[in-house]
């Protein structure tokens, strides 16, 4: 068993190299105890020719095999007879042509094999059969046709599954008398198996026997339905011009060898253009069937490839399929402009906002500054004064740092500097004048009140003069709808003991700190405070002196005036 | 679309035939085997059918084709070729026609053209299997013979001895 394996794992690939060009070995297996005919394929005659054209030696002899045909080995006809074969007949056996100009030789290997344990056949002799569900088939009992009995009929055959017999017995199976087929009906994947087929031959009277065995494998067997296209599905794809695509008709079909293929304008796809170089593709698909496709690459996508559609067509037993796809333009992306156009307006929003909410005040005074004068024609409100200040009147001789800011600093920055026009009582009232009196007519005559605060000490208290304080306050907030801008000279912890209506204020436009000192070296009306105060303050709105004078003390209509710069 | 195409004839220049834009084949194996399972092998540069058994089933010729564009596509026009393609098997237009294989590459072939007409063959398909009609012999169809080991020939009469419906199948 071991020296004919060994043998055959040798001379396998002699074998492959040999058939590429003529067969000139070929190998031959046999059970032990069956017969075999072999035949010679140099024979250029028939295999019964009668004429002994070729001779027959065991390799390594230069005896010829005898011709006796009551001889177990012998050369009847062209054909070389074992009958039958034994373990030893295993090895090299070589024919040679006779009379002939151009002398040609065979060899052949037999290899004889004893059954696999517990089974009619051994695996190295099986042929491999293939049928199919669905359409029925059949597997045939091969290589008997050298084993006509002597009246040349056919012999009988008996068939086993997997060694056992009354196979027949099925229904589904069937066997004429006389055939070497086996018709199977309604396949199904339980047929898989091995299948002996078993005959006699009687020779000289003793009655030898001879089987083969089959694998017979089985597959889904295709349906007769269309194939079904995979890609394309009758559809658009959006492409920009220029870009590369990949045009892959993808089929899945139960038939093989059908040849689908790209048709655009009535065309082949490498007509309408030359470029397009179609490749046809097969391959096995999981469920049993085939993916067949054909395929195309267009590197650059031209204007005309939009304006048709690209038809992939399959033709197959029972009629054509076909499917379609076009190639679109891009729709502009609006979505993703609209969302970018609304993130960055937001954002504009707000650092706008921001920007505003930081430099508010900045921009009111350079916009005041600069455009005011230019852009309006204000028409006067009648009054002379921007601002009337109010303050704490010093009580004892303390420190006067109330005094300093509202007569230095204060004229100094808001006049000097910004060009107001500001009535602080005790320095613009003419003696002898009631207090009530000028109070009452100079606030009518301001735009603004200034109220400074101090911290209650004893030195001042809140606002002492209660009557100036009271007018001031009832024309702000209630007669003329004066804006009040309350100043605090030091940080006011408690309200508590401040009228109700400074409160108000207080809570309802909040107050600006003084954080200078209370020098008098010149202070700038850059600095922050000065900003808040002059950003409170109106517009300035100053008439030329001449004009100034021109007014009648007291005027209630209002006058067009010429803003002065 | 071949047949009824209008064409220089058959001493159509080579050069023409090469600037004819051709489909790009790619060669895949096939197995063709008759419907009494007998396999194809070349033995003296003939494509015999017969049984191959156990180790000799490696010994089995695969099939290769392309389709010949240059005919109706409803005929499955085919050209089948052997080792890898390199040759392909032809018909003889004698009275009685003959099949040989030739050195000649089946995608060469594909491009199609008057000269390929012995190489093509027109396809039917019944119950899974397919018949394969000489281009160049109408009525000849591809057949084994009952008997095994014998070469691949043409019929007009299939029988029990003449065999012509073929299995052909991706490997």
């Amino acid at each position: 068993m071991i020296s004919p394996l060994w043998f055959l794992c040798c001379i396998i690939p002699f074998v492959s190299s040999f058939n590429a060009e003529q067969s000139k070995l070929s190998s031959h297996f046999v059970l032990v105890g069956e017969p075999i005919a072999i035949r010679c394929q140099i024979a250029r005659s028939p295999a019964f020719h009668s004429d002994y054209n070729l001779t027959w030696y065991r390799n390594g002899s230069d005896t010829p095999i005898t011709t006796e045909t009551c001889s177990r080995i012998h050369q009847r006809d062209n054909l070389l007879w074992f009958i039958p074969a034994t373990l030893e007949d295993s090895g090299l056996y070589e024919c040679n042509e006779r009379n002939s100009d151009s002398p040609d030789k065979e060899y052949i290997h037999l290899n004889v094999f004893k059954n696999n344990d517990d089974l009619c056949f051994n695996g190295e002799t099986i042929y491999k059969q293939k049928v199919f569900t669905s359409i029925g088939g059949k597997i045939t009992c091969p290589d008997l046709e050298y084993f006509n009995d002597e009246n040349n009929t056919a012999p009988e055959i008996q068939w086993y599954k997997e060694c056992k017999p009354g196979l027949l017995q099925d229904n589904r199976f069937l066997s004429r008398k006389g055939d070497i087929y086996l018709t199977i009906n309604n396949v199904t994947m339980h047929d898989k198996g091995n299948y002996t087929c078993q005959t006699t031959y009687t020779y000289m009277g003793i009655q030898h026997n001879v089987s083969r065995t089959i694998y017979a494998d089985v597959e889904e067997g295709p349906k007769k339905t269309p194939p079904e296209f995979i890609y394309p599905k009758n559809h658009s794809i959006e492409v920009k011009l220029g870009s590369h695509v990949l045009m892959d008709c993808n089929i899945s079909s139960s038939i093989s060898t059908l040849n689908p293929y790209w048709q655009v304008n009535g065309t082949d796809v490498n007509i309408f253009d030359d470029t397009y170089k179609e490749q046809f593709y097969e391959k096995p698909s999981q469920g049993g069937g085939f993916i067949i496709g054909a395929r195309f690459n267009i590197s650059e996508v031209k204007s005309k490839d939009y304006s048709h559609k690209f038809f992939c067509h399959v033709l197959h037993p029972y009629g054509e399929a076909v499917a379609y796809v076009v190639l679109k333009h891009p729709a502009p992306n609006i979505q993703g402009y609209l969302i970018g156009g609304l993130v960055s307006l937001v954002f504009v929003l707000v650092v706008a906002v921001f920007v505003y909410k930081l430099l508010k005040i900045d921009i009111v005074l350079w916009y005041r500054n600069s455009c005011h004068p230019f852009l309006s024609k204000e028409v006067s409100d009648g009054k002379i004064y921007d601002a009337y200040v109010l303050y704490p009147k010093n009580r004892v001789s303390c420190l006067s740092s109330p005094d300093i800011f509202v007569l230095k600093i204060l004229p100094e920055v808001l006049e000097r500097q910004c060009g107001y026009n500001l009535f602080i009582l005790g320095r613009d009232d003419l003696p002898g004048q009631a207090v009530v009196n000028v109070a009452d007519e100079k606030i009518n005559q301001s735009r603004r009140v200034i109220i400074v605060l101090v911290p209650e000490s004893s030195c001042y208290s809140v606002l002492d003069d209660t009557s100036e304080q009271q007018l001031a306050v009832y024309n702000a907030l209630i007669r003329d709808g004066i804006k009040v801008i309350l100043i605090e000279l030091d940080k006011i912890k408690d309200y508590t003991n401040m009228p109700e209506s400074i409160k108000y204020i207080k809570q309802k436009h909040g107050a600006i700190r003084w954080k200078g000192d209370f020098t008098e070296r010149s202070h700038s009306a850059s600095t922050k405070f000065w900003k808040n105060v002059r950003y409170q303050m109106p517009p300035r709105q100053t008439l030329s002196p001449s004009e100034l004078q021109l007014l009648p003390p007291a005027f209630n209509s209002p006058h067009t005036i010429t803003l002065q710069r | 679309m071949g047949d009824s195409e209008p064409r220089a004839g058959l001493e159509a220049h080579p050069s023409e035939i090469h600037e004819k834009p051709a489909a790009q084949m790619k060669v895949f194996k096939y197995r063709l085997w008759d419907v009494a399972q007998k396999s194809l092998y070349l033995r003296n540069n003939q494509l015999v059918a017969g049984y191959l058994q156990g180790p000799n089933s490696a010994l089995e010729e695969k099939i290769c084709w392309v389709p010949n564009r240059s005919f109706e596509r409803e005929k499955f026009p085919i050209i089948l070729g052997v080792q890898d393609g390199r040759r392909s098997l032809a018909c003889g237009t004698g009275a009685l026609p003959a099949l040989q294989l030739e050195d000649v590459n089946i995608t060469e072939l594909s491009r199609g053209g008057e000269e390929t007409t012995r190489f093509t063959f027109f396809r039917s398909y019944k119950d899974g299997m397919w018949r394969f009609e000489s281009a160049a012999n109408p009525g000849w169809l591809l057949c084994t013979s009952a008997q095994s080991n014998e070469p691949l020939g043409l019929t007009t009469s299939p029988d029990a001895a003449h065999i012509v419906d073929f299995y052909f199948q991706l490997c």
